[in-house]
């Protein structure tokens, strides 16, 4: 217990001296781990053991099946990004909103929402989104706390829209079916794009100046504009309808997904031979950086692992006969602090095998946690002052201060906590579509 | 160690380690990919799922993610936290973080090549195709003794990235 | 003072191999060392479970157990309990399997890196599916059936299935959304992966189609660190007698399935002598190949096989 507790400051201390994540998780994971075995255990050879956990967690993690959509899914966004959908479904969702006050936002939420569902990952939808959103929102003059705020925030919408990868890593972690979890995400991410074109809403009534109406489009522009976005709405019906109706696994639903973004992008020629080569490395490139993350956490949770903690929280607060509501409120606590300084990958990593047995035992749906906990972690990545969808916006519009996009999240800041608020209370929101898979 | 030299050294890891690399992960990305598809349809139309499709899906994400880590590590580009930095002299937290990298790779790399030799002792295969797993371990430790090399130069040069200009 | 071990298991703590077998005998040896020697279950398990044998030998845990199959290529004298035909009790065919190793198999030297505790199977494997009745091998023909690596999935596709080689936890999975018709399992996992409603038709293979080998593994120095009468008093508990108290629950299990199935409406057949006979032809051949693996290692494998199964009092030898 003392251990873990020791192990969590000095990773702590690590990581704000800027050691990689997952050097410094593995690192303690191995020190933790050789220590707990020598003085709690009487080990001699405690040292042994923790530096062979080094190589059987990286071979293990490396040669995990369920893992593989992880990359395939990268794969797939990165193609459909190479091959410029993502300027097409902005120009659909403008053709449509533009007109409102604070159109040009709307629109870039509700893009984002649908990139979302062929993307896996934030980032990379926060990334793509600023490339395309950004330039015309500039051009109609609108403040830049509201421009780059409903890109980071409405980017956030990628990890719990499937397909994630968060939750592939939730659900692996927590032995909880990847389906379900994704099928569970689609309602609470459709409520996260209505309150975020709330939030909008809300700022260009009090602030008409920061976010100009543009002009109304035609049916006839509409029409043409939604044929462009044909293409998304394929792949994303061919992947979750597959996952939905039980036509192929998560893990096959990526290779098709991937599959099927490569020969649209070939077949309509907007791809070329350079697009090809980056979408395939830039995949290869970020499966490296989460995988040496992910194995660095396996090593960390293997050391708490040992040292009982999962279980004497469980038991503890058994014991306590604390209400579940209660649990909820002070994990999402624990949640919000925690995300102020870490990035959400590393806090799933390492606070979902902590708590999860906890939760199970209080009867709480394990699906139900999932997306509760992805909703939390999605938030902290346009929370200060480590808001990783802010540095992805930063990085592409240099010009712009934190300070300002920081501003401009949040009113979608508050968006998040009325639907973290939602999400905690009514279950159903997370559990009515997994329940009709059967 | 002058600004030319610097330059030499990254141009000859790009060339020696980074491109050949990137080829290698570029394609067998796509053969993970083409894996899964061949597997699906093969099984719908034909009755033929593709043999052994599940262990090749796993062999190729283990290549996947071990050809990439020198590529992601030459380009410093692991998640950290960049948050409290003015609290040291940046050149001490420079070499204090290069070195804590340097060590804990070189640990990975030599963790991998003792667990490539047990594997290759116990002639562990995949359970259809019978592919031995010792390839995988060798080239898993080898890449990962590529990033510690990657992390010591990108110390000695004073540098924060071992890439070419203008590359990506 | 007491020692304590620990254990890494990867089953969920439910299932009978953990509940009625793994920690009835972490309680046995207690006792029967008096309390100096404890065993503490870890949490959750510290690898997937093919890395199990690994995480005992490097003492990451001290104590695991596994199955031989997951780590195809590492151990080649456990088929003999795999093939067709081994016994219909899981407690006979598991104390004539530590019998046979610990007479003739055991020299081969396979588990020196590790202190071996115990070896038992499961009950025997038999074909469920749910499109048809399979009385022979043409009824497989076409059937997509999920098995795990080795020798079921070479005996599956020589008899005519598709085979799918997939984790048994997918089962369910598969099953209810068609990609696979049918799989080989032992009654009881028919049941405890909930597919008695998709899976309708079964057909008995007397002696078993296949079977499984599972072993109990404790780190060789952590066990060469006990008293002596403390490793005669861990022995005392495992070997035959934890082989046994495996061994009958696993029956316990496959009879309480088999009711289940019965009270379900499933149809349960027994497969014909021509269904056996096609069996036994395909598996020859497998036989003698095992036997030739067995000789380099210095073993007689036909006698080996001939003992465990006379002991394990199965069905006439092929
Ligand atoms: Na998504
Ligand atoms: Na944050």
């Amino acid at each position: 217990m003392e251990a873990s507790l020791i192990g969590f400051a000095a990773l702590m201390v690590l990581i704000l001296a800027r050691v990689p994540l997952g050097v410094a998780m593995g690192a303690v994971g191995v020190i933790g781990f050789a220590l707990t075995q020598m003085f709690e255990y009487g080990n001699p050879r405690g040292w042994n053991a923790a530096l062979t956990m080094i190589g059987s967690t990286a071979f293990d993690t490396g040669l995990a099946y369920g893992l593989s959509v992880v990359p395939l899914f990268l794969l797939m966004g990165n193609l459909i990004t190479e091959s410029g959908m993502s300027r097409e479904l902005y120009r659909a969702a403008n053709a449509f909103l533009g007109h409102f006050k604070g159109g040009l936002a709307l629109a870039t939420v509700v893009s984002c929402g649908a990139f979302s569902a062929v993307c896996g990952s934030s980032m990379a939808t926060a990334a793509t989104m600023s490339k395309v959103a950004m330039p015309s929102m500039r051009e109609y003059r609108y403040a830049d706390s509201l421009a780059t705020g409903a890109i980071a925030a409405g980017g956030t919408l990628g990890i719990l829209i499937p397909p994630s990868v968060i939750l592939v890593i939730y659900g692996l972690m927590t032995e909880t079916d990847i389906g379900k979890l994704f099928v569970a995400g689609l309602l609470p991410g459709l409520v996260g794009v209505l309150l975020y074109m709330a939030a909008v809403s809300v700022v260009v009534h009090l602030k008409p100046e920061i976010g100009p109406a543009g002009e109304r489009s035609g049916w006839g522009e509409r029409r043409e504009a939604l044929k462009g976005v044909g293409c998304i709405g394929v792949i994303f019906i061919v992947v979750m309808g597959g996952i939905y109706a039980g036509i192929f696994t998560p893990t096959e639903a990526a290779g098709i997904g991937a599959s099927g973004a490569f020969l649209l992008a070939l077949l309509s020629g907007r791809i070329g031979a350079a697009g090809i080569r980056r979408a395939l490395t830039n995949a290869a490139r970020t499966t490296a950086m989460l995988f040496f993350l992910v194995i660095g956490a396996v090593i960390f949770s293997n050391f708490i692992n040992l040292t009982g903690l999962p279980m004497l929280l469980r038991d503890w607060v058994m014991a306590q006969g604390f209400g579940l509501l209660t649990v909820i409120l002070v994990l999402v606590a624990i949640y919000l602090l925690l995300g102020c300084v870490l990035e959400s990958m590393s806090m799933i990593l390492l606070t979902v095998p902590v708590f999860y047995p906890m939760v199970q035992a209080m009867g709480m749906d394990l699906i139900w946690f999932g997306i509760l906990v992805v909703v939390v972690t999605e938030i902290s990545l346009i929370t200060p002052p480590v808001g990783m969808n802010v540095f992805v916006l930063r990085g592409v519009v240099s010009d712009v201060k934190l300070s300002t996009i920081f501003r401009g999240v949040t009113p979608f800041w508050v968006a998040d906590l009325c639907r973290l608020a939602l999400i905690a209370t009514v279950p159903s929101i997370s559990l009515l579509l997994p329940g009709t898979l059967g | 160690m002058d600004t030319v030299n610097s330059e030499t050294l990254i141009r000859w890891f790009d060339r020696l380690v980074n491109r050949p690399l990137r080829v290698v992960a570029m394609v067998v990305m796509f053969l993970m990919m083409a894996t899964t598809l061949v597997d699906v349809v093969g099984r719908y139309l034909f009755d033929a799922p593709l043999k052994g499709a599940f262990e090749l899906t796993e062999l190729m994400l283990a290549a996947v993610i071990f050809l990439g880590l020198p590529l992601i590590t030459a380009e410093n580009g692991h998640i950290a936290v960049d948050l409290l930095d003015s609290l040291m002299p940046a050149r001490l937290q420079r070499w204090l973080i290069g070195l804590a990298n340097v060590l804990a790779f070189g640990v990975f790399a030599w963790v991998l090549w003792d667990k490539a030799f047990k594997v290759l002792r116990y002639g562990d295969t995949t359970a259809v195709l019978q592919i031995p797993y010792a390839w995988l371990c060798f080239l898993m430790a080898a890449t990962t003794t590529l990033s510690t090399l990657a992390l010591l130069l990108m110390l000695f040069i004073k540098g924060d990235r071992l890439v070419v200009r203008g590359g990506h | 003072d007491t020692t304590k071990l620990t254990l890494s298991s990867w089953l969920p703590s439910g299932h009978p191999l953990v509940k009625d077998v793994i920690v009835p005998w972490t309680e046995q040896v207690e006792q029967a060392t008096e309390g100096r020697v404890e065993i503490v279950m870890l949490p959750s398990a510290l690898g997937h479970p093919k890395m199990h044998y690994d995480i005992a030998r490097d003492g990451q845990a001290d104590i695991t157990y596994g199955a031989h199959g997951y780590t195809p290529g590492r151990f080649k004298l456990y088929k003999m309990v795999e093939f067709p035909f081994g016994g219909d009790s899981a407690e006979a065919t598991s104390v004539a399997y530590w019998k046979v190793y610990n007479q003739s198999l055991g020299k081969a030297g396979e588990h020196r890196d590790v202190q071996l505790l115990g070896l038992f199977t499961h009950g025997p494997g038999h074909i469920h599916n749910s499109r048809k009745t399979v009385s022979a091998a043409a009824d497989l023909k076409g059937l997509k059936l999920r098995v795990g690596g080795g020798i079921m999935n070479d005996l599956a596709s020589d008899l005519g299935a598709v085979t799918l080689q997939k984790p048994s936890s997918s089962i369910y999975e598969l099953m209810s959304s068609g990609v696979a018709d049918g799989t080989l399992f032992p009654l009881e996992s028919v049941t405890a992966f909930n597919i008695q409603d998709k899976a309708t038709h079964t057909t008995l293979v007397p002696g078993g189609l296949y079977n499984f080998s599972f072993f109990v593994a404790m780190n060789r120095d952590r066990f060469a660190g006990l008293s002596q009468q403390d490793q005669d008093a861990v022995m005392s508990v495992s070997g035959e007698a934890l082989a046994r108290l495996a061994g009958r629950v696993w029956d316990r299990v496959d009879a309480a399935a088999l009711e289940a199935l019965k009270t379900n409406g499933n149809e349960i057949t027994e497969a014909p002598e021509a269904l056996i006979d096609e069996v036994r032809a395909s598996v020859d051949p497998m036989v003698e190949a095992w036997q030739a693996e067995a000789a380099e290692l210095g073993i007689d494998g036909a006698a080996a096989l001939q003992a465990f199964r006379a002991e394990s009092d199965a069905p006439a030898a092929p």
